[in-house]
């Protein structure tokens, strides 16, 4: 089930992360992990492969 | 008992003092005085330094009639967003987690620089709790209130310096910008406020919420006050690590030279991804009027989709305040706000991977957004769907589900303007934004004093029963 997955993983990731949320927002930060899924499928999508990070300062006239 | 009035622009205070029909006493006891009226209604202020300002404003009253005047803002009071540090005053981040103990040793290098200049500061403002909560998490502070009505969002996180500026507590405060937290407070409460490039103006002694995304900047009533303030604040700064080594601009020369010959790209589909209320669009269309008909080019342009910059964004900023806040979040959570505690615990769901994608496919956007601004000038975009929201309406949860349109250009790093654009129905302000190419922001500045000069919205203000 996915479900049951998305709600076990979003458990594994608060406690690796050390992170308690109170009981009365649990569904509530459950629902924003889920949103978050979804948000970052983008970043799924392949990129070319010489693309690097980005890397302050960013732009062409930055002298150091 | 009456109000005392509004402060003048810091291009009015700063020519009336020099020619001596304005002292800078005069000038910081009416600013204490309009602030001692209005703050018990608006929450503008954490730290008031009335003390602090009025021997500062007797110095600088002392220097100026000897002769020795440092520049036009010599004399005239300002207010910083309490994430700047001010030597002698905490800098609370409007949180417990670090609260009044915490103060501040030295000047944040934005702090100098107008300090330097001779400014006068008048204390530390409201804001968001480490400019990342929202306006109803119950604090230590209350939250800044919107002038035009305290019922609708002040817009954030820099809300006390937009509430601070827009009552005419003030002609200048600074402002920090993480995904609009400069633009937003600007647009929802009718003044102006500048994002300018990603290493333009100095982060150092300001508290981060996200290296790669914060940017510094002055929140202001007038255009050419926001050109007046970045005469002081552009300057490398060899103590932040993200400051470019670029010239600084002269944003006063040009400010006046219009917009005729220009070319404005307008990013309708980029407006009409925010669903735009009718008000909103009604002023935008308008907005692209005004321009052509001050001799503009406007084209339309197309930027990348909404989602691939939200998607960058977010995942930059929640794994960046995550790791800035991670030991504070397990040992001591209680001291946040429950908002501000559950949008930065959003950072524990990124990945390593996930975190160097949206790096990489922050690279990719940044070019696709030069590559627009290569066949125009500036582009102009709204920066939220239309006018404040009532408070009540506010999401406060983790997961906003309607971003604003200001967060991709923290992500691409260009300058970004918000000014007057209008009022809606209920008399709230309306705004418009601005981007320029990297370091243009004389450019950006160009256009939107055209745009103010040639249009009335800047010169309404408050109402006083409210303000």
């Amino acid at each position: 089930m996915q479900n049951d997955t998305e709600e076990a993983d979003f458990q594994a990731l608060l406690r690796v992360a050390g992170i308690a949320i109170p009981p009365d927002r649990h569904e509530i930060m459950l629902d924003a992990y889920r949103h978050w899924l979804e948000l970052v499928k983008v970043l799924d999508e392949p990129l070319p492969m010489p693309v690097e990070p980005a890397a302050a300062p960013r732009f062409g006239g930055a002298r150091r | 008992m009456s109000i005392p009035p509004p402060v003048p622009s810091l291009a009015e205070a700063s020519a009336a003092i020099a020619a001596g029909t304005l002292s800078p006493v005069a000038l910081t006891e009416g600013a204490l005085a309009r602030i001692a009226a209005l703050e018990p209604r608006l929450n503008a202020f954490i730290t008031l330094a009335a003390d602090r300002a009025r021997a500062a404003a007797a110095e600088a009253e002392r220097e100026i009639r000897a002769g020795r005047r440092r520049g036009p803002l010599h004399g005239i009071p300002y207010a910083l967003k309490d994430i700047y540090d001010a030597a002698g005053l905490p800098t609370t981040a409007h949180s417990r987690v670090l609260g009044l103990d915490n103060v501040a040793t030295a000047d944040a290098t934005t702090t100098r620089l107008l300090e330097d200049a001779g400014m006068v500061l008048l204390g530390k403002l409201a804001t968001h709790e480490f400019a990342r909560g929202g306006p109803t998490d119950p604090l230590a502070w209350p939250a800044a209130k919107n002038p035009w009505n305290p019922a609708h969002f002040a817009g954030g996180s820099s809300s006390g310096s937009g509430t601070a500026v827009a009552s005419g507590m003030v002609a200048m405060a600074m402002g920090s910008d993480t995904g609009g937290s400069i633009r937003l407070p600007a647009a929802f409460q009718g003044i102006v406020g500048l994002k300018p490039t990603y290493g333009r103006v100095s982060r150092h002694g300001v508290v981060p919420l996200s290296f790669g995304m914060d940017h510094t900047g002055p929140l202001t009533r007038t255009v050419e006050d926001c050109a007046m303030t970045m005469q002081i604040l552009a300057a490398h700064d060899p103590l932040d690590p993200g400051s470019a080594d670029v010239p600084a601009g002269d944003y006063l020369s040009g400010l006046k030279a219009g917009v005729r010959g220009l070319t404005i790209g307008h990013a309708r589909a980029f407006d009409e991804a925010a669903s735009l209320t009718p008000e909103g669009a009604a002023a935008m269309a308008e907005a692209v009027r005004v321009l052509r008909s001050l001799g503009a080019t406007v084209v339309e342009v197309a930027l990348p989709p909404m989602r691939r910059f939200e998607a960058a964004s977010w995942t930059i900023i929640h794994a960046e305040s995550f790791a800035i806040h991670q030991q504070h979040l397990r040992s001591t959570p209680d001291l946040y706000g429950r908002v501000t505690f559950e949008r930065i615990a959003l950072g524990a769901f990124v990945t390593g991977p996930h975190y160097v994608q949206a790096q990489r496919l922050r690279s990719l956007l940044t070019a696709e957004v030069d590559a627009v601004l290569a066949g125009c000038d500036a582009i102009l975009c709204a920066p939220a769907s239309g006018a404040a929201p009532a408070l009540a309406d506010v999401d406060e949860g983790p997961w906003r589900r309607q971003q604003p349109l200001t967060a991709p250009f923290n992500l691409t790093g260009h300058p970004a303007i918000c000014i007057p654009a209008g009022f809606d129905a209920k008399g709230l302000p309306l705004s418009l934004q601005l981007v320029g190419r990297a370091f243009d922001e004389a450019m950006v500045l160009r256009i939107a004093h055209a745009h103010e000069q040639a249009t009335e919205w800047h010169t309404r203000r408050p109402p006083e029963d409210q303000a």
